[in-house]
C-alpha cells in the first residue's frame, strides 16, 4: 500500500514547490480568483505560517499544496511528484503517507478513541497496530496526551482534541505538515500548546511545516512568514517578532489603499 | 396567524423542493402504504363485484336456493328426489322450480391432448331442459338453449376464444371418461364477469349426471315463490319440509355470506398493508428526525428571529402534512395498478375465482389519503417536537455529536409492549372461529411484537454490531472497523432501519415456517400411513370432484395390480352436525393403510361392512366419542342411520379437517350419496411389477383424463408445490414491505453520509481512498441489514413456532420445521438488497468534495 519514500532528500532541496499557481471558481462575471499566480518553495525542516486577511487565497493555496484540490493553472511538486499527473488514487496515497494534516475544526472521528485517531491514517493503510504501538504512544505522549489515550474526543476539550490531530499529522513521519488554522478555534491557552507543539516538532525533530494563520502572535513562532493579498504573495519575512508582523500587515494595507 | 401558518407552509414546499431526492425518499413510505391500502381494499372490491355479478347471473331469478350444508367448499350433491318434497311444498311455483348439477371438466383438444391451463377448465352445469332460463340471467346469442336431451350450450366469450360455433363438436374429459358432443347454442351472461379464461357450458340434467358421474343428484335447488312478498314464510316452510342436512338460503342471505368471508380476506389483506404502512412510517420517522439534526442551525436561526416552539413545530409538521398529501396521492395510483397486478396474479393462482370489472372504491382512496397524511404527521411529531426544542443558541454553535448510550426507556416500553402482545399472538394463533375482538387483539398483538422488539433493538444494536462486525474486522480491517462504530453509535436510527427490515423478513419467515412446518407433515403423514405404491387423484389434486368408480374396477383388473383400494369424500349431517364424510372399502382399506388407532393398535377396517364406523381423533375429542358409543347420520331420503363407534383413529391422510368418520363406501353412497372415488390407492402385484402397473395404469387413465396417476414422492412434491404456489401470493403481498424497507436502508445511509460529510472528507484528506470509503458505507449498509434479518429470523421463527404448536391441536402430526431453504433466500436477498441500497449513497460519499467537508462548517 505504502507508496515509495519521497526520492533526492538534500536539505536543500525543497519539499513542496508551487509554481505559477492559479486558482478560478466558478465561471463568467461570478468567477473568484482566488489565486492569481503563486511561486514558492518551502524547504525540508522548514515551519512557514502564512498570513492574510479573510479571502486572500491562504487557504486555498494550503489546499492545492496537499493535493486537496487542483490549479487552475500552475503546478505543485511534493518531492519528486508532480501533483496534476497523479490520479485521485496516487494522490490520496501520497497525502496518507507523505502529509499530514491539521484543521481547524478538530475533525477526529467520535467513534475512534485518541489513540485510534492517531493511528487512523496507519490502519487506513493496513499496516500492523502492534508494531506501530509505540509510535503512537510517544506522540501522544509528546503532545502531552499520554494518559488519555483511551478517551473518546467527547471526553477531551477542543485543545486536546487539536493535539490528537496534531499527533494524528505527524504519525507517519510525513515530509510535511499542513495546518490550516490549526488555533483558529481554540482559547489562548489551548492555542498557544498546539503552537508550541508544532514549534518543537519543527525544531526538535526537523519536522516541515505549513501553518496558515491571521494571528500575527501564532505566525510569529514561525521561521518564515509569508504574506498574501488577492491571491499574491507580496511579502515575506523570515524570523519575524509579533510587533514586525503587524508593522508589515500596516504596511501592506497602507500600499493597497494608497 | 394567517401569515405565520403560510410561512411554515411556504418553508416547507421550498424545503421539499430544495431537496427533492430527499423528499421523494422520505414519501416512498407513504406511498407505498397507502398503495398497498387501496391496492388490497380494490383487490377485494372487484372480488366481491365479481361474485354478486356471478350470483346475478347464477340465481338472480330465484328467490331461495337449496343446498347441503357443508362447512365450506363448492356445493356438494344431494338426492334429486328432494325436488319432488320442495315443489310440493305450498307456496311453491313448481313450474320455475328447479334443480341444477354442478361440476368440472376439462377440455380436449383437436389432437386428443387434455389442455390443462385455465382455459381448458369447464364448469358443467346440468339443467332441465326449457328450465334454464327461469333461474339464470343470460341470453342465447346463437343456436337454441337447452330443450332437447342431447343439446349442449357454451358461454359466448369462451366459445370465441376456442372458435366454437354452433354445430362444432367438443370433446371433454369428464369423471365418467371422454365425451364428444355438439354445440347447439351459445349463451351471453347478462353480467360482464370475468373467471379467468375457464368456460362455461350447460348440458340437460341427466346428461350432466351421467357425465359427472352422479346419477339422481344435484347440487342445488332453485325455488321460485308463487308470491315474492311471503319469501320469508316460504323459507322457513321449505326448511321444514327439507329437515337437517340441507339449507334454504335466500340469494341475498348467500351474498352476505360471501361478502363475510370476504371481509376475513379484506382483514387478512389489510394486514399487510398495514405493515407496509408501519414499514413506512419508520421510514418517515427516521427521515425527518435527520432532517431536523441537519437543520438544527436553521431552526436555531428561526428561533433567534422570534419563531416560537410551537411555530417551530408547525414547520416541521406542515412539511410532512405535504409530504403525507403528496405521496398518498402517489399512492393512490401507485394502488391502482397494485391492485391490477394483484388481481392477475390471484387470478392465475386461484384458478375460476370471478372478477368483476376494476372498481376502485371511493372509501379506499378517501381512506388512504387520510391514513397516509395522518400517519406521515404521527412519523414526524416526534421530530416535530424536537425541532421545537431546539434552543436559538444552537444556531450559533456547531454541532459536536455526541455518542450517547442506548436509550433505556424505549427497551422498557418495549418489554412491556411485549408482554402485552404475546397473549394476543397466542389468542390469535390457537383458534378458527375467533371473534372480531379476538381477532383485532390478535392482529394488534402481532403488530405489537413488531413494535416491541423495534423499540427494543436500540439496545440490542451495540452487541449485534459486535458480533457482526467480527468477520467485517478480520477481512475488511479499518474499513469494517469504522463502519461497525458507524452502525453501532447511533443506535436509535440504525435500530429503526433494522425494524423495517426485520419486520418483512420476519413475516416472511413466518409464513415460510408455517408452510414448511406443514408441508413436512403432510410428507411424513404419507411415508407413515400409505403403504400404497401409486395413488390417482383428480387432474387438480384438491378437486371436490372425483371419478367414476369404474376407474377403480378397471384398474383392479389390471395384471399386474395388487390390493387397490377407492376412497371417497364428502359431507353428512352426523347427530344433526355437517360433517366430513369418508367412504372406505372395508375389505381393501386396511391392506393399503398404515393409520393406527388412537393411542396404539391396528383399526380393523373389515368391521365397517357392519353398522360401524371409525371416528378420527379430533372429532372423537369435539363431540366426547369413544369405542362402542352411538353416532347417528340424518340420510336425505332413508330416514336415520345409526351406527356403532368401532375406535378411533388417528389418521393424518384422509381427513381435510381433522374431524372425520369413516364409513364403508356403499353406506357413505346410501347414506349420503357419495357415489364418486376421489383417491384410488393401488398396490402392484410385487414390487419389481411397480414400472409394468404403472404403464397399466397410465392406459386405464387414458378413458379417465380427468384424473391423473401418482406416486407416493409424486403425491407430496404435489402438494408442496400447491402450498409454495399459495404462499408466492403472500410473498408478493410481502414484497411491498420488503421494497419499502430497501428504501429504508437507502434513506439511512443517505442521511448519515449527509450527516457525516466532514467526518468523511477528514478520512479521504488523511490517505482513505475512495475505494475505502465506499466499502465503508456498503458495510455499513450490510451490518444494518444484517441486524434486521437477525431479529427478523428471530421474531419470525418465534411466531413461527407459536403458530405451529397452536395448530398442531388441530393437526396431528403438525411439528414445528426451521425453514432452512428461506433463511438462506432470504439472508442472501438482504445481502443482495443491503449492497444494491448502499450504491449511491456509497458513490455520494466517495465524491465528496474533501475541502468543503472539512475545512468549512
Amino acid at each position: 500500500m505504502a507508496t515509495e519514500p519521497l526520492r533526492a532528500r538534500s536539505d536543500a532541496q525543497a519539499v513542496v514547490q508551487a509554481i505559477g499557481l492559479e486558482k478560478l471558481y466558478g465561471e463568467g462575471a461570478a468567477a473568484v480568483h482566488a489565486l492569481r499566480g503563486v511561486d514558492l518553495e518551502i524547504p525540508r525542516g522548514q515551519f512557514a505560517a502564512i498570513m492574510g486577511p479573510s479571502g486572500s487565497g491562504k487557504s486555498t493555496l494550503l489546499h492545492l499544496l496537499g493535493g486537496l484540490d487542483t490549479p487552475t493553472s500552475g503546478e505543485v511538486r511534493v518531492g519528486d511528484a508532480t501533483l496534476s499527473r497523479l490520479s485521485d488514487r496516487e494522490l490520496t496515497l501520497l497525502r496518507r503517507d507523505h502529509m499530514g494534516f491539521i484543521f481547524q475544526f478538530f475533525n477526529l472521528l467520535p467513534t475512534l478513541n485518541a489513540e485510534e485517531n492517531v493511528a487512523l491514517p496507519l490502519m487506513l493503510a493496513g499496516r500492523d497496530l502492534g508494531r506501530h504501538r509505540d509510535r503512537v504512544v510517544e506522540l501522544l505522549e509528546l503532545v502531552g496526551l499520554g494518559a488519555r489515550r483511551r478517551h473518546l474526543p467527547q471526553q477531551l476539550s477542543g485543545g486536546e482534541q487539536q493535539r490528537v490531530a496534531v499527533a494524528r499529522a505527524l504519525v507517519t513521519s510525513p515530509d510535511i505538515v499542513l495546518a490550516d488554522e490549526p488555533t483558529g478555534n481554540l482559547d489562548t491557552a489551548a492555542g498557544d500548546q498546539v503552537l508550541a507543539i508544532l514549534r518543537r516538532s519543527s525544531t526538535d525533530l526537523g519536522q516541515t511545516i505549513v501553518m496558515v494563520t491571521h494571528d500575527p502572535a501564532r505566525a510569529s513562532v514561525a521561521d518564515r512568514v509569508l504574506f498574501m493579498r488577492d491571491g499574491r504573495l507580496v511579502h515575506e519575512a523570515s524570523g519575524a517578532s509579533t510587533d514586525r508582523i503587524i508593522d508589515v500587515i500596516k504596511g501592506l494595507e497602507v500600499r493597497s489603499t494608497a | 396567524m394567517r401569515r405565520r401558518r403560510s410561512l411554515a407552509f411556504t418553508l416547507a414546499i421550498r424545503n421539499l423542493r430544495r431537496r427533492p431526492l430527499r423528499a421523494l425518499l422520505t414519501a416512498s413510505g407513504v406511498v407505498l402504504g397507502v398503495g398497498m391500502i387501496v391496492g388490497v381494499l380494490s383487490l377485494s372490491a372487484t372480488l366481491l363485484s365479481g361474485f354478486r355479478e356471478l350470483f346475478d347471473v347464477a340465481y338472480g331469478k330465484t328467490d331461495l336456493v337449496i343446498s347441503k350444508s357443508i362447512p365450506n367448499g363448492p356445493p356438494a350433491p344431494f338426492d334429486a328426489r328432494l325436488l319432488g318434497r320442495v315443489t310440493r311444498v305450498p307456496g311453491v311455483d313448481a313450474a320455475s322450480t328447479t334443480g341444477q348439477l354442478l361440476g368440472t371438466a376439462y377440455l380436449i383438444d383437436a389432437r386428443g391432448r387434455l389442455v390443462t391451463s385455465p382455459s381448458g377448465q369447464l364448469s358443467v352445469s346440468g339443467v332441465e331442459p326449457g328450465k334454464g332460463a327461469a333461474v339464470g340471467a343470460y341470453s342465447i346469442v346463437a343456436g337454441r338453449d337447452i330443450v332437447g336431451p342431447d343439446d349442449f350450450t357454451v358461454e359466448e366469450g369462451w366459445a370465441r376464444d376456442h372458435g366454437l360455433k354452433v354445430g362444432d363438436a367438443v370433446t371433454m374429459a369428464l369423471p365418467a371418461g371422454r365425451r364428444t358432443t355438439r354445440v347447439t347454442g351459445v349463451f351471453r351472461f347478462a353480467r360482464s364477469v370475468n373467471f379467468g379464461d375457464i368456460g362455461f357450458v350447460a348440458e340437460p340434467l341427466a346428461a350432466a349426471q351421467r357425465d359427472l358421474g352422479q346419477p339422481g343428484q344435484v347440487s342445488q335447488i332453485y325455488v321460485r315463490a308463487l308470491d315474492r312478498a311471503q319469501v320469508s314464510e316460504l323459507q322457513s316452510r321449505v326448511q321444514t319440509a327439507l329437515g337437517p342436512g340441507l339449507e334454504v338460503r335466500t340469494p341475498s342471505a348467500e351474498i352476505a355470506n360471501l361478502s363475510d368471508q370476504l371481509q376475513g380476506l379484506n382483514v387478512f389483506l389489510l394486514f399487510f398493508a398495514g405493515v407496509a404502512l408501519f414499514v413506512g412510517a419508520f421510514l418517515i420517522f427516521n427521515a425527518f428526525n435527520v432532517t431536523v439534526i441537519q437543520r438544527t442551525r436553521e431552526l436555531g436561526m428561526l428561533r433567534t428571529l422570534g419563531a416560537t416552539r410551537a411555530a417551530t413545530i408547525r414547520l416541521v409538521l406542515a412539511e410532512a402534512v405535504l409530504l403525507g398529501i403528496v405521496g398518498s396521492a402517489v399512492g393512490l395510483l401507485a394502488g391502482v395498478g397494485l391492485a391490477v397486478g394483484l388481481i392477475a396474479l390471484m387470478s392465475s393462482v386461484f384458478v375460476g375465482v370471478p372478477f368483476g370489472s376494476l372498481t376502485i372504491p371511493a372509501g379506499a382512496l378517501i381512506y388512504g389519503t387520510i391514513v397516509g397524511t395522518l400517519v406521515t404527521a404521527a412519523a414526524a411529531l416526534w421530530p416535530a417536537v424536537r425541532a421545537g426544542r431546539t434552543s436559538p443558541l444552537q444556531a450559533m454553535r456547531q454541532r459536536a455529536e455526541r455518542i450517547g448510550g442506548a436509550p433505556w426507556r424505549p427497551a422498557v416500553a418495549g418489554l412491556v409492549v411485549l408482554a402485552a402482545s404475546i397473549p394476543g399472538v397466542g389468542i390469535f394463533a390457537s383458534g378458527d372461529h375467533l371473534s372480531t375482538g379476538e381477532t383485532v387483539y390478535g392482529v394488534a398483538g402481532i403488530i405489537g411484537v413488531f413494535l416491541g422488539v423495534a423499540l427494543l433493538a436500540p439496545i440490542l444494536v451495540r452487541p449485534l454490531v459486535r458480533v457482526l462486525s467480527v468477520p467485517l474486522r478480520v477481512f475488511g480491517r479499518t474499513e469494517g472497523r469504522l463502519a461497525a462504530d458507524n452502525a453501532a453509535r447511533a443506535p436509535g436510527r440504525t435500530a429503526l432501519t433494522a425494524s423495517a427490515v426485520m419486520v418483512g423478513l420476519a413475516l416472511v419467515i413466518t409464513f415460510s415456517g408455517f408452510s414448511a412446518s406443514a408441508v413436512s407433515a403432510v410428507r411424513d403423514s404419507i411415508d407413515r400411513s400409505l403403504a400404497s405404491d401409486f395413488i390417482v387423484v383428480p387432474r387438480n389434486i384438491f378437486e371436490s370432484q372425483g371419478f367414476s368408480p369404474e376407474l377403480a374396477r378397471q384398474i383392479a383388473a389390471l395384471p399386474d395390480a395388487g390390493d387397490v383400494s377407492a376412497v371417497r369424500f364428502g359431507y353428512a349431517t352426523i347427530d344433526g352436525k355437517a360433517t366430513e364424510l369418508i367412504g372406505v372399502d372395508p375389505a381393501s382399506y386396511g391392506r393399503i393403510s398404515e393409520t393406527r388407532l388412537d393411542g396404539d393398535g391396528t383399526p380393523d377396517w373389515s368391521a365397517l361392512a357392519g353398522p360401524a364406523a371409525y371416528v378420527t381423533h379430533n372429532y372423537a375429542a369435539d363431540e366426547g366419542l369413544g369405542a362402542g358409543d352411538t353416532i347417528a347420520i340424518a340420510t336425505p331420503s332413508a330416514g336415520v342411520d345409526r351406527l356403532r363407534v368401532a375406535g378411533v383413529v388417528d389418521d393424518r391422510v384422509e381427513s381435510q379437517s381433522g374431524k372425520g368418520v369413516f364409513v364403508s363406501t356403499a353406506r357413505a353412497e346410501r347414506d349420503a350419496g357419495l357415489t364418486q372415488d376421489l383417491r384410488v390407492y393401488v398396490q402392484a402385484r410385487d414390487p419389481s411389477s411397480r414400472q409394468a402397473l404403472r404403464a397399466e395404469v397410465e392406459r386405464v387413465l387414458e378413458r379417465f383424463p380427468s384424473a391423473k396417476v401418482l406416486s407416493n414422492a409424486e403425491l407430496k412434491d404435489e402438494i408442496e408445490s400447491a402450498f409454495s404456489q399459495v404462499f408466492s401470493f403472500l410473498y408478493a403481498l410481502l414484497g411491498v414491505a420488503i421494497f419499502a424497507s430497501a428504501f429504508g436502508i437507502v434513506n439511512t445511509l443517505a442521511m448519515s453520509v449527509l450527516e457525516r460529510r466532514r467526518e468523511i472528507g477528514m478520512i479521504r484528506a488523511v490517505g482513505g481512498t475512495r475505494s475505502q470509503v465506499r466499502r465503508m458505507i456498503r458495510r455499513e449498509s450490510v451490518l444494518v441489514t444484517l441486524v434486521g434479518v437477525i431479529l427478523g429470523l428471530v421474531v419470525g421463527l418465534v411466531l413461527a413456532y407459536a403458530f405451529v404448536r397452536s395448530a398442531a391441536s388441530s393437526f396431528p402430526g403438525l411439528r414445528f420445521v426451521m425453514p432452512w431453504q428461506t433463511i438462506v433466500i432470504v439472508v442472501a436477498g438482504a445481502l443482495v438488497v443491503a449492497v444494491l441500497a448502499a450504491a449511491l449513497p456509497a458513490r455520494r460519499a466517495a465524491r465528496m468534495n474533501v475541502i468543503t467537508a472539512v475545512a468549512y462548517e
